[in-house]
């Protein structure tokens, strides 16, 4: 059953998953907060190289650790855990070194469309399109403006999974201007690999073809062909990765068609490597970015300071 | 070249223990299912703690052997064969070049394992060889056996010694069709009510054809007494999780579940 530990944060909850795992659940639900929480903790833990630990997995509002119970008892593990969690406490001042990613997205193309159209019977209103939807329950008066929105800010990924390179990205905005969009009625079970998806108040770029997707949108992203099925690995979960998606007129994808839209929405006007992230601090967000080296960022949680 | 793939069986991959500490880059660690039946493959032929072996799912595959070799056969019943003579289970035997190992129909269980003396040199990946078939990593080309596949066997030296080394009939597992399973209360229980928990624990669950290394869902078999409920979960490991009425308990090849967040 459940341990319960008292620690002015939200309730943690401490289970075991079978006998080889416990599973912490820090919050019911997602802020940013939590999550640096559970990545301070699981930092933390994987220091202390403690005998016995096999895996140590850090999620949105959750970890996992992983043990070889013949070496390190799960209930030895949940102790060392709660005094981490005090450790740690509300992480005011937690720094991330991150890397910056630049990920161009096609909107409206004709690969998702074509998806989502197929399961519309599964979708809260079968009349419009996901765009149409999330546009108008975000309340927004037109798609441009939402895709404006969610483009016009910088995502933080919180964590990778279910699938190897599959990145979970959360908008950097204060929490009144984030995204957030339900889930199908009941899930699609087809999405094209290489579509950007949103569900709940994530985004996500699927590194397969998803199926059994349960976001509300998604749009592929045009890029190179990928040379080999495997993702590359070096370094992809050492350091977390801000990204900001922007906007990609039709033309640059692979030359399907000149997009009529072109020019309206922001787009990758020069290479990659040359753009930085916006100079602007976000003032009112719970999170503030520095402009650091070219390739990277401190994110520091707090309302007062800047990262230095 | 030591084993070229005649007929492929319906899904035959190669795995060993498994790919661990990766989940934090959303790589499950695949492996052996039966962990126990794959091991103990492995001690009967002498190898090391590890070493990669075929599981067999279901429906046997045709191999034939061009170099000569020590192997068992281990896991669910699916008499073997050597050149259509029957050959022992839980027990290492010798193959000569050119011998043609098949399997009979399933008896009990779903997954048999071959072990075969030096291990199946497949490139080791993130630190195993194991197949990780939904995206294709790891094992023989990322993927189960197709027809025509050649796999290369390490180093053995001379294993004859362990041709008759067979395990005791009392400590050979059974794959009946009714099982009961041992339980661990955990993770986000708390979201079910003592009686819904009470009906899930002693509920007869079917499992569906949705079953797979992914994943296996089940279905209550006397209906009506189970209603389901839908708690989300907020990380990866394996559990038992239900969005309806049809839990479901991720395996080895999963990271996390769709449902959560």
């Amino acid at each position: 059953m459940a341990h319960e530990v008292e620690t002015g944060q939200p309730q943690a909850r401490y289970s075991y998953g079978g006998d080889e795992f416990v599973f912490v659940e820090l919050a019911e639900g997602m802020s940013m907060q939590v999550n640096f929480r559970a990545m301070a903790i699981t930092n933390k833990l994987k220091e202390e190289e403690i005998p016995g630990i096999v895996d140590i997995c850090p999620s949105n509002a959750s970890y996992m650790v992983r043990v070889d119970p013949d070496v390190l008892h799960p209930d030895e593990l949940i102790g060392r855990l709660k005094e981490i969690d005090e450790e740690v406490g509300d992480v005011e001042g937690f720094e991330l070194e991150t890397r910056v990613v630049d990920v161009p997205v096609m909107m409206n193309d004709p690969w998702t469309h074509e998806a989502l159209m197929r399961f519309r019977d599964r979708h809260q209103d079968p009349e419009s399109t996901d765009l149409e939807y999330s546009a108008r329950i975000n309340g927004y008066d037109s798609t441009e403006d939402f895709i404006a929105a969610l483009l016009g800010s910088p995502w933080l990924v919180t964590m990778i999974g279910f699938v190897p390179g599959l990145p979970w990205c959360y908008q950097l905005v204060p929490p009144e201007e984030q995204v957030e969009v339900p889930k199908y009625v009941r899930p699609r079970t087809f999405t094209p690999e290489r579509a950007f998806g949103f569900g709940g108040g994530f985004a996500v770029v699927y590194s397969v073809q998803g199926r059994a997707a349960t976001s509300s949108s998604a749009w592929p992203r045009p890029g190179p062909r990928r040379q080999a099925r495997a993702p590359r690995l070096p370094g992809l979960h050492r350091l977390p990765q801000a990204r900001r998606h922007l906007q990609l007129p039709r033309h640059r994808a692979g030359g399907v068609r000149r997009d009529p839209l072109e020019g309206r929405g922001r787009h990758l006007g020069v290479p990659p490597e040359r753009v930085h992230l916006p100079p602007r601090p976000l003032a009112r967000g719970p999170a503030r970015v520095q402009q650091g080296d070219p390739g990277g960022a401190v994110w520091r949680l707090g309302s007062g300071s800047r990262a230095s | 070249m030591a084993i070229r793939v005649r007929q492929p069986g319906l899904l035959t991959t190669v795995q060993d223990t498994g790919r661990f500490g990766e989940y934090d880059i959303g790589m499950p660690p695949s492996g052996a299912m039966d962990v126990f039946s794959y091991q103990v493959g492995n001690y009967l032929v002498g190898n090391d703690d590890g070493a990669a072996g075929l599981e067999i799912t279901y429906f046997g595959p045709q191999l034939e052997f061009t170099e000569p070799a020590v192997v068992a056969v281990t896991g669910a019943e699916m008499p073997p064969k050597v050149n259509g003579e029957e050959a022992p289970t839980w027990e290492a035997f010798s193959v000569e070049e050119g011998d043609v190992l098949s399997f009979d129909y399933l008896r009990s269980g779903a997954r048999s394992y071959l072990a075969v003396a030096g291990g199946i040199d497949v490139p080791v990946f993130l630190h195993s060889r194991s197949t990780y078939t939904l995206i294709g990593l790891g094992g023989h080309e990322g993927r189960a056996l197709k027809e025509g596949d050649e796999l290369e066997v390490g180093e053995a030296g001379d294993r004859s010694g362990r041709v008759g080394m067979a395990v005791a009939r009392e400590q050979i597992p059974a794959f009946p069709a009714e099982a009961e399973l041992r339980v661990i209360i955990g993770l986000a229980s708390y979201r079910l009510t003592e009686e819904s928990l009470r009906t899930f624990l002693e509920t007869t669950w079917t499992v569906t054809p949705d079953a797979d290394r992914v994943g296996y869902r089940y279905r209550a078999a006397s209906s009506g007494s189970w209603s389901g409920s839908s708690p989300r979960a907020r990380g990866p490991t394996p559990r038992t999780s239900w969005t309806s009425a049809t839990p479901s308990a991720p395996s080895r090849s999963r990271a996390g579940s769709s449902r959560s967040c």
